[in-house]
C-alpha cells in the first residue's frame, strides 16, 4: 500500500525547497552587480525580475510552510530533486528575458545544463552575450559543481540531522569533517581557494596573449568555473579553441583534472594525507582509464595521419580525452571533427572516457571512478574465489580515504546505480537514432548530456528536435543526482496522486 | 595510560598545509601530462 504523504510532509519539503530558491535568488546578485558595473541596463533589469521571482517564491514558500519537523530521509531526497527543478525553472528567466533563446525550452536546457555541469547549451549569438548573462552561466555551473544544496547549507540551514539527508539527496555522501554544514564549507574553502589560484594563471596567460586587464580578468574566472566545475561553458562560441595556445590548454587540463577530483581526496591532501593521490582508488581508476583510452586514441590517429606532429597530436587527443573523462566539455576542435576526423573509433573511446567520468563527491558526472575500481575488484575477487580451494576465504579490499572491504551488498549497490547509468545512456541513444542520427553520434551526445560532459558531436543544436533536448534535460538531471532523489520526487508525486 | 597531548594545527600551519596540498595535486597532473605528450611522441615516431 502506497501511503499519502501527510500535510507534516508537504510543509517540511515546501520550507526547505524555499530555502534552497532563496539561496539561487541570492546568487543572481552577483551577476546583477556585473550587469551595473559593465552599464549593462537592460540585463540588470532581466536580473532584477529574476530575483524578484525566486524570492516571491522563496520567502512564500516558506511562510505557507511553517513547521519545526526535521527532515527525514525521503525528505532529504525530494527537497535535493524539486529544488534542482524549482532552481532551473527560475534561474532560466534571464537567458529568456534577454533575447538570446530561441524558446523557454531551450533555456531550460540551458539552466539544467549549466546547474547539472554539462556545457552543451542551445543560447544564440554566445560571442554578443552581455558580461552580466555570461557570469550567471558560469556561476550556475561554479555553484552546480559545488551543489546549490551546498551552497543553501552553508548560508542558510541550521546543523540538524535533517540538513545531511538534503546533502546526500544531491549526489554526496562524503562527510570531510563530522558536522555537515562544516563539511559544506570545506567544499566551498577548497573551491574558492583554486578559483584564486586558476582565476590568477588564466587571467596572467591571458594578458600574455593580448587581452586587456578587464577582459583577461573575466575570461580568466569564466573559463576557471568552466574547467573546475566540470561544466565545460566558455564565454566563446569556440570554446577554449578560441584561445589557440598550448599554455592556455596546460593551465585548463591542471583545473579540469583538479575539478574531477573528490573532495574528500582534496580535504585529505590539504590536510597532510598526501600519499592518498596515489592510493586512492579513484585516482588510480582514473589515471589508468583516461591513459588506456589516450593510447588507443593516440594509436588510431597517429595511423590515420590527421595530426602532422606529435605536439599536435597530444594537444588534441589528451585534451578532448581529459575533457571527456572529467565529464568538462571543453574542446579545441570543431564539434563535427569528432565525426569527420577521429571516425568511429574516436567517437567510441571518448564515448566510454565520457561514460566512466569523474570522481563520486567531485564537481563531476559519470558512472564514477570508485564505481569503477569497486568493480574493478569485485571482478578480481570473484576470480580469485573460483581458482582457490573451497575452504578459503578470499575478500578484497579498496582505498578510499580508508580502507574498506568488499562485501556483497556494497557491490550490488554499485553495480545498480551502473546498470542505471547504462539503461540512461541506452535510451537516449536510441531515441536519438530514431530521429535519424547515427547510433554512434547518437550515443555520443546521450552519453555527453547524461555524464554531464558537455562534449558534443554536432547533434545539440537550437533546430533540433524538441523531444530530444527534453531527453537530453532529463538525462542531465538523473545524471547529476544520481537517479534516487528524482525517484524518490517521482514517488512522493505518485504517493500524492495514488497513497491512501 | 596518560593520554598523548593533541597537537592542534596553527591558523598559519593550517594554511602551508594548504598550499603543499595544492602543489602536490598540480604537480601529480602535470607529471601525468607530460607522460601523455612522451606517449604522443612515441605513437608519432612508431606508427606514423
Amino acid at each position: 500500500m502506497i501511503v499519502r504523504p501527510r500535510k507534516e510532509d508537504h510543509l517540511v519539503i515546501g520550507k526547505y525547497t524555499g530555502k534552497v530558491i532563496v539561496g539561487v535568488g541570492l546568487l543572481m546578485c552577483i551577476p546583477l552587480l556585473t550587469s551595473i558595473a559593465f552599464a549593462e541596463w537592460d540585463t540588470a533589469v532581466d536580473f532584477i525580475v529574476a530575483i524578484s521571482a525566486c524570492m516571491i517564491f522563496g520567502f512564500g514558500t516558506q511562510a505557507l510552510c511553517r513547521t519545526q519537523k526535521d527532515l527525514s530521509w525521503s525528505h532529504g531526497l525530494v527537497v535535493a530533486s524539486g529544488s534542482w527543478f524549482f532552481a532551473t525553472a527560475l534561474g532560466a528567466l534571464p537567458a529568456l528575458l534577454s533575447g538570446h533563446a530561441g524558446s523557454y525550452l531551450d533555456t531550460l536546457f540551458d539552466v539544467m545544463s549549466g546547474y547539472t555541469t554539462t556545457g552543451l547549451y542551445l543560447l544564440q549569438d554566445l560571442d554578443h552575450v552581455s558580461n552580466g548573462l555570461n557570469m550567471w552561466r558560469h556561476l550556475l555551473t561554479y555553484a552546480g559543481g559545488q551543489g546549490i544544496v551546498v551552497i543553501a547549507l552553508t548560508f542558510l540551514f541550521k546543523a540538524t540531522a535533517g540538513a545531511y539527508k538534503v546533502y546526500v539527496g544531491e549526489g554526496k555522501d562524503e562527510r570531510l569533517l563530522p558536522n555537515v554544514i562544516q563539511t559544506a564549507r570545506a567544499i566551498w574553502l577548497v573551491s574558492l581557494t583554486w578559483l584564486g589560484i586558476g582565476t590568477l594563471f588564466l587571467g596572467f596567460r591571458g594578458m600574455q596573449l593580448g587581452q586587456g586587464p578587464v577582459r583577461a580578468f573575466f575570461h580568466g574566472l569564466w573559463v576557471f568555473m568552466g574547467a573546475w566545475s566540470t561544466g565545460g561553458f566558455a564565454p566563446q562560441s569556440y570554446n577554449t579553441f578560441w584561445f589557440h595556445d598550448i599554455g592556455y590548454e596546460v593551465i585548463c587540463i591542471v583545473i579540469m583534472i583538479a575539478g574531477s577530483f573528490n573532495f574528500a581526496l582534496h580535504w585529505a591532501m590539504w590536510t597532510g594525507k598526501r600519499e592518498e593521490i596515489r592510493k586512492n582508488v579513484e585516482t588510480i581508476s582514473f589515471f589508468v582509464t583516461l591513459s588506456i583510452t589516450t593510447l588507443v586514441a593516440t594509436f588510431f590517429l597517429a595511423q590515420a595521419n590527421i595530426y602532422p606532429d606529435a605536439m599536435s597530436l597530444f594537444r588534441k587527443v589528451f585534451y578532448q580525452l581529459v575533457s571527456g573523462h572529467t565529464t568538462t566539455g571543453f574542446s579545441t576542435i570543431y564539434a563535427r571533427s569528432f565525426v569527420t576526423q577521429w571516425g568511429p573509433i574516436g567517437l567510441i573511446v571518448t564515448t566510454v572516457a565520457m561514460a566512466i567520468g569523474a570522481s563520486a563527491a567531485s564537481t563531476g558526472g559519470g558512472i564514477k571512478g570508485i564505481r569503477m575500481g569497486v568493480i574493478s575488484k569485485a571482478l578480481v575477487q570473484d576470480v580469485r574465489r573460483m581458482i582457490s580451494p573451497e575452504s578459503s576465504v578470499i575478500m578484497e579490499k579498496y582505498h578510499h580515504i580508508r580502507d574498506t572491504w568488499l562485501d556483497d551488498g556494497l557491490v550490488r549497490g554499485v553495480m545498480t546505480v551502473t546498470i542505471a547509468y547504462l539503461t540512461l545512456y541506452g535510451i537516449g541513444a536510441i531515441v536519438g537514432a530514431m530521429y535519424g542520427y547515427p547510433l554512434e553520434q547518437a550515443a555520443f551526445e546521450m552519453v555527453s548530456a547524461a555524464s554531464n560532459t558537455g562534449l558534443s558531436c554536432g547533434i545539440t543544436q537550437p533546430n533540433m528536435p524538441d523531444l530530444l533536448k527534453v531527453v537530453y534535460t532529463l538525462g542531465m538531471w538523473l545524471g547529476r543526482l544520481e537517479f534516487m532523489s528524482v525517484f524518490a520526487l517521482i514517488g512522493y508525486g505518485v504517493a500524492v496522486v495514488r497513497g491512501k | 595510560m596518560a593520554e598523548m597531548p593533541r597537537v592542534v594545527a596553527t591558523r598559519r600551519q593550517e594554511i602551508i598545509g594548504y598550499a603543499l596540498g595544492i602543489i602536490h595535486e598540480s604537480l601529480w597532473i602535470l607529471v601525468f601530462t607530460l607522460g601523455a605528450y612522451i606517449a604522443a611522441v612515441i605513437a608519432m615516431a612508431v606508427f606514423k
